[in-house]
């Protein structure tokens, strides 16, 4: 068996393809390591090699190992991310209405619970960053959005406006928005759970951006373009502050993570369909 | 069921990082070696136990660059000091314990003893 081989066998069991390549990283500096100390004492390279990975044990019995312990992890990174989902929902909430900061202060509470255990990566708000950083295209991608939708008031004021075009363009632009969730999500697509995750995690930040540059920008706004304008405050009913809260930080981020989780499942099982039907491409691409 | 002992991989993993950060293959070769190669520490084992404690926070890790190679070197987080001291004194009481029941000399010399059938 080949090193690559060996590795690709050690880590098939991990679902995320960004932590399969750490561990195939360092289990190949470990190789390394040991096969040049049996070379200093005289073992021929390739032999080295072999007993290098000998001694680093069957590679399926490896995989399974390295499953229990990484794939378990993100269940943990959902809650977290429900949790500052949550938070952002109940301070945007507590702009129209003051009872909604006792769930911002419920959600503090379940923060500060978490943030006691002894157990330091426990930590909501690191996860967070740490999810937004890796896949930060997705969520500067999604907060873009939310400013063009949040500017409505602006742009959207009806036939006097100078922004018609932009006006036709955002159905178009949102659902090419939605293409490149769904592409991007590509790399996620073995874990579907992290795929949702980290959507749910990046429209709540297009959910906000929304409302908050279009409340800033009702606010702000020199003189009302139209009627239109004031959708944001006394509007006929589809357009009051509730129903925008609703429709932008509630159902948008389910009807998005929804979408890029079912999609996950749908891509993961037919990669993991044809792999199944196609054991001799897999075998001859590596080697 | 609670564990008879610590975890005596996972205590040696943080024995040695608290000499010093060290990565995966620096940290098998010193438990090698400093146990005068009795305790040989799985390969196969130590990575996926590395990750766990890093999981759990007991560890941290970052990509450092040893002879021109990435490597990610590990060091003990102030929880995984805890853990350590704390396993490290539970490791000590139960062998002791464990040594008492298993060496009659051992259990003599403390005065302790199993009453017999033909004591009474």
């Amino acid at each position: 068996m080949e090193i690559f081989e060996y590795l690709e066998r050690a880590t098939h069991g991990i679902r995320s393809n960004a932590d399969a390549r750490k561990v195939r990283s360092e289990l190949y500096a470990h190789l390394r390591f040991v096969s040049e100390r049996q070379q200093a004492e005289g073992m021929p390279a390739e032999e080295s090699i072999r007993e290098a990975m000998r001694r680093l044990g069957d590679p399926d019995v490896l995989s399974r190992a390295f499953a229990a312990q990484m794939n378990g992890v993100f269940p943990r990174g959902i809650a977290q991310s429900a949790l500052a989902l949550g938070g952002i929902v109940a301070a945007i909430g507590s702009l129209a209405d003051p009872w909604w900061l006792l769930g911002l202060l419920l959600t503090a509470a379940v923060y500060a619970l978490l943030r006691v255990t002894p157990e330091e990566r426990r930590t909501p708000l690191l996860s967070l960053l740490r999810l937004l950083r890796r896949h930060w295209l997705v969520g500067a991608a999604l907060a873009l959005a939310g400013f063009f939708i949040g500017s409505e008031p602006i742009w959207g004021a009806g036939v006097y406006s100078p922004w018609p075009f932009a006006a036709q363009a955002t159905p178009a632009g949102l659902l090419l928005l939605l293409f490149g969730v769904a592409a991007l999500g590509l790399d996620l697509y073995r874990r579907p759970a992290a795929a949702g995750g980290i959507v749910a995690v990046a429209t709540s930040v297009f959910g906000s951006v929304s409302l908050a540059s279009g409340f800033v920008l009702w606010h702000f706004y020199p003189a009302a373009p139209s009627q239109n304008v004031d959708w944001f405050a006394s509007g006929p009913p589809p357009y009051s502050f509730t129903y925008l809260v609703y429709q932008n930080v509630i159902w948008h981020p389910v009807q998005f993570t929804a979408v890029c989780f079912l999609g996950s499942l749908v891509i993961a099982g037919l990669i993991g369909f044809s792999r199944s039907w196609l054991p001799t491409f897999t075998r001859t691409a590596h080697g | 069921m609670e564990s008879l002992l610590p975890s005596l991989p996972a205590l040696l993993v943080l024995a040695v990082l608290a000499e010093g950060p060290a990565h995966g293959y620096q940290i098998a070769a010193a438990v090698n070696e400093q146990s005068g190669d009795v305790l040989d520490l799985k390969e196969g084992t130590l990575y996926p136990r590395l990750y766990q404690l890093e999981r759990e926070g007991f560890v941290r890790a970052q990509w450092q660059s040893d002879s021109g190679r990435r490597v990610r070197v590990y060091e003990l987080t102030d929880a995984g000091r805890t853990r350590l001291q704390r396993d490290r004194e539970e490791w000590r009481k139960r062998v002791e314990a464990a040594d008492r029941v298993l060496s009659p000399a051992a259990r003599l010399r403390q005065g302790g003893g199993i009453a017999r059938y033909g004591d009474l």
